[in-house]
């Protein structure tokens, strides 16, 4: 089921009346009442694979559980393993099987060594490599006794099967979400005008902006052959975009859907393109897997307190981790590759935790101007890696920017790339300014209508915009969110 | 809370009223080239509109149903004499709801007495009814009926069109002439000829394809029958011919065709696919493109046809 289809909107509705009117005293019934309607939301999809999420819940409870009765290092050692070996292991098979054969067949055949291609053509479940990495961080923070094992089965199934982030994140520790599911949640009118604030502004971001976008980016990567340089380089920026606004606007849609139901979540976004160089960009860009990696991943390498020459493997395993965990594509190794090259720079000369503060600024100066282009550009080129479908295609995108013509005809290349709809086109490029303003305004808030603080004629008229914006400029055409595919 | 949900109910009124006021102000000034989510496709494709318009001052014995293979594969001379008429009410991509709706409006006017009901597999495979919903929409006097098919799509985009339109049709806005159609030749009860010859090179250029049948789609289907068969309607399903390239690049031809055969045989009544038909013999030049018939290949196909209903107590 999709946040942005009409299942939803009648899904929900009925979840939150029967949530909080027939089941509010009662904490266990509405944990287990969550467990049966995120089954529901994520079997909506396809039923077969709520048995890899069951699997994965109860085997990490059980683990959990165990690892709390014994204080044998190597019995603690073996148990942490089969949780990983498990989860890694599903992921692996389900997210990296095809490419692995592909990639060796490709190497053979690279050596003049003809194999049969035998892909296994797997479905990719939907949201694997959200909740493994979720039941993950649990048993490894009850291995390393930072949290207490949860001994309520129902409250655990709750907590990997949460479905407003149960698809797409944020990917929540269980330090933070499961002792949500054990104290008694209260709704308030603070927390429910927020929560459905929050909503709205994720489904402007993702219907008007990222679906908006989203054609236009497909034509233009589709045809980059023919496509004037101008075009190519406007086709990057409004990738970039897309994909903030889808990713963003889910996480926002997740976050405020789980406030109405008196949770929360963490900050996923935090206006990623106003960063000042990469290392903030990488501070402010999908903070919970960033978080992950570092708290999983990192430190646990040694992070940046070994000697230089590690420090640089560190960073170089974590970025191209990252990249190969967004999917089955030398693309995303690549992307991860690029960021890290971005990134190297800023961590040797000791750069890169100049900018932790968000900027307090009321209008950026000409220098931070500068600096959030010039980040905003070496992301843009990190993306068409990651949008394009293979290397060789990111590597002509680029070609074909100088040597194709580089202004385009109105009546002809703008028609095409505007599907003969400029006026349309030039639309989006009004809402993402519209948005780039809002969310400029409200970057020390927890999301872009995070308004309080406004006059009340100004916050009315940019709730009534912004709902106005979604009826009449969404696009909905059940479009499913990019980072669904992870 | 109360004061929330009092406020929020407000909005939600004020709202409302103001989402009617700006549709209606898109539909009467005609600014839907502005508005993403509004369209007006008065006149657009297939000459639906005079085809709709002309379909309202005639009786008719047969009429087709179906996507533009239904209105550029039937041609109604053949099936018009002195025995019976045939009207054609396909229209570009028509899914199986718009069908249904289309029938009920059309049962108390043409009064038929059988169906053809064209099911191409593109139409009930898809997802999403909008710009079939729209072409309907967009060319027909705006009634209950076609209400409910916009609320049916459960597609906003079907929905602020309706409105819209409905306000334009409601200030008698006067409506856009039908354009000419390059390539479209429109005849007399409701069909429409394709000219010209399928390009072979881009028959070799063909990707595959699996698609998936949309249980809700098939369901449609089903309605249809059963108003058929409710107002005393004799109906018959039939799949137009396609090119073989076009035919053979579909992997899972038996899988999309199995739940109409399906279908067809619960209720008792015929499923003729004219792509499994050996009698057949069309070649690429009576194709205007991998899937339409050209005027040569509906001669052809049409005295197949013919000679079908025949055979089995149509005329």
């Amino acid at each position: 089921m999709l946040f942005n289809s009409f299942q939803f909107l009648w899904f929900f509705p009925l979840f939150f009346l029967l949530y909080w009117v027939v089941f509010r005293r009662n904490l266990k019934l509405q944990n287990l009442f969550i467990v049966a309607a995120s089954y529901l939301f994520y079997g909506w999809w396809d039923y077969r694979f709520l048995s890899l999420i069951i699997a994965s819940s109860l085997l990490d409870y059980f683990i959990g559980i165990q690892l709390s009765n014994t204080t044998a290092k190597r019995n603690r050692k073996l148990l942490l393993l089969t949780s990983l070996a498990f989860n890694l292991g599903m992921l692996g098979f389900f997210k990296y099987c095809d490419f692995f054969i592909d990639s060796f067949v490709d190497l053979f055949a690279l050596a003049d060594i003809s194999v049969h291609r035998n892909s296994l053509n797997i479905i990719l479940p939907v949201g694997i490599s959200f909740y493994t990495f979720q039941t993950l961080s649990y048993t490894i923070d009850v291995y390393r006794n930072k949290l207490s094992e949860s001994r309520n089965l129902i409250q655990f199934l709750a907590y990997v099967s949460f479905f407003p982030q149960l698809v797409a994140g944020p990917i929540e520790r269980a330090t933070n979400l499961l002792p949500q599911f054990a104290k008694q949640r209260k709704l308030s009118a603070a927390r429910l005008t927020d929560g459905l604030r929050q909503i709205l502004w994720g489904l402007f971001k993702k219907v008007v902006i990222a679906d908006g976008c989203a054609r236009h980016v497909n034509y233009i990567f589709e045809n980059a052959d023919a496509t004037p340089g101008f075009l190519l380089i406007i086709g990057a920026i409004l990738f970039a975009f897309q994909i903030y606004c889808d990713f963003s606007g889910y996480s926002d849609i997740a976050i405020g859907t789980a406030r109405l139901l008196g949770f929360d979540l963490m900050t996923n976004f935090r206006t990623p393109y106003f960063s000042r160089d990469i290392a903030e960009f990488w501070r402010r860009w999908h903070i919970s897997l960033s978080s992950w990696f570092k708290d999983y991943v990192y430190i646990p390498l040694g992070g940046s307190r070994v000697s230089k020459g590690k420090m640089i493997r560190n960073t170089f395993i974590i970025f191209l981790v990252s990249g190969f965990w967004h999917g089955a594509n030398w693309t995303f190794v690549i992307w991860g590759l690029i960021n890290a090259l971005y990134f190297l720079p800023l961590f040797l000369r000791k750069r890169n935790r100049e900018h932790l503060d968000i900027s307090g600024a009321t209008w950026p100066s000409l220098r931070e101007v500068t600096s959030i282009t010039a980040t905003f550009a070496l992301t843009c080129i990190a993306w068409v890696f990651f949008r394009a479908d293979s290397l060789t295609d990111a590597l002509i995108y680029f070609k074909n920017i100088f040597s194709n013509k580089f202004l385009p005809t109105f009546q002809g290349d703008i028609k095409d790339v505007t599907f003969n709809q400029p006026i349309l086109f030039f639309t989006i490029c009004l809402f993402i300014c519209f948005m780039l303003v809002i969310e400029w305004k409200t970057k020390d808030r927890k999301h872009g209508l995070d308004i309080d603080l406004w006059k009340p004629r100004a916050r009315i008229f940019v709730y009534y915009l912004t709902t106005f914006l979604i009826i009449f400029y969404g696009t909905f055409e059940e479009t499913a969110f990019i980072y669904f595919q992870f | 809370m109360k004061t929330l949900f009092k406020k929020l109910l407000f909005h939600i009124v004020v709202i409302v009223v103001l989402y009617v006021a700006l549709a209606a102000l898109v539909g009467i000034t005609g600014m839907e080239k502005y508005v993403r989510s509004i369209s007006n496709l008065e006149g657009a494709y297939g000459y639906l509109q005079p085809r709709l318009k002309n379909a309202k001052s005639t009786k008719s014995d047969i009429i087709v149903l179906g996507s533009s293979h239904a209105y550029e594969g039937v041609d109604p001379k053949l099936f018009t004499d002195e025995h019976g008429s045939l009207y054609n009410l396909g229209s570009s991509g028509q899914t199986p709801m718009v069908s249904y709706h289309l029938l009920k409006e059309y049962i108390p006017i043409l009064e038929p007495k059988h169906l053809i009901l064209e099911v191409y597999w593109g139409t009930y495979c898809s997802a999403g009814n909008a710009e079939s919903c729209i072409d309907i929409i967009s060319n027909e006097h705006l009634n209950t009926n076609y209400f409910q098919m916009a609320l049916s799509s459960l597609e906003p985009k079907v929905i602020n069109t309706f409105v819209s339109q409905w306000f334009r049709q409601a200030a008698n806005i006067p409506e856009r002439p039908q354009k000419e159609i390059f390539n479209q030749i429109n005849h007399e009860r409701g069909f429409t000829e394709q000219i010209g010859v399928v390009d072979e090179e881009r028959l070799l250029k063909l990707d595959s394809a699996r698609p998936t049948v949309n249980k809700e789609k098939l369901r449609y289907i089903e309605q249809i029958v059963e108003l058929c068969l409710d107002n005393d309607i004799h109906p018959v399903l039939i799949r137009t011919p396609v090119t073989t390239a076009y035919f053979d690049q579909l992997k899972n031809y038996d899988e999309v065709t199995s739940p109409i055969v399906d279908l067809c045989n619960r209720y008792n009544i015929s499923f003729v696919d004219f792509n499994r038909d050996s009698t057949l013999n069309l070649i690429n030049e009576n194709f205007a493109d991998k899937n339409h018939l050209n005027g040569s290949g509906v001669e052809i196909f049409n005295t197949h046809l013919y000679n079908y209903l025949k055979d089995n107590s149509f005329f």
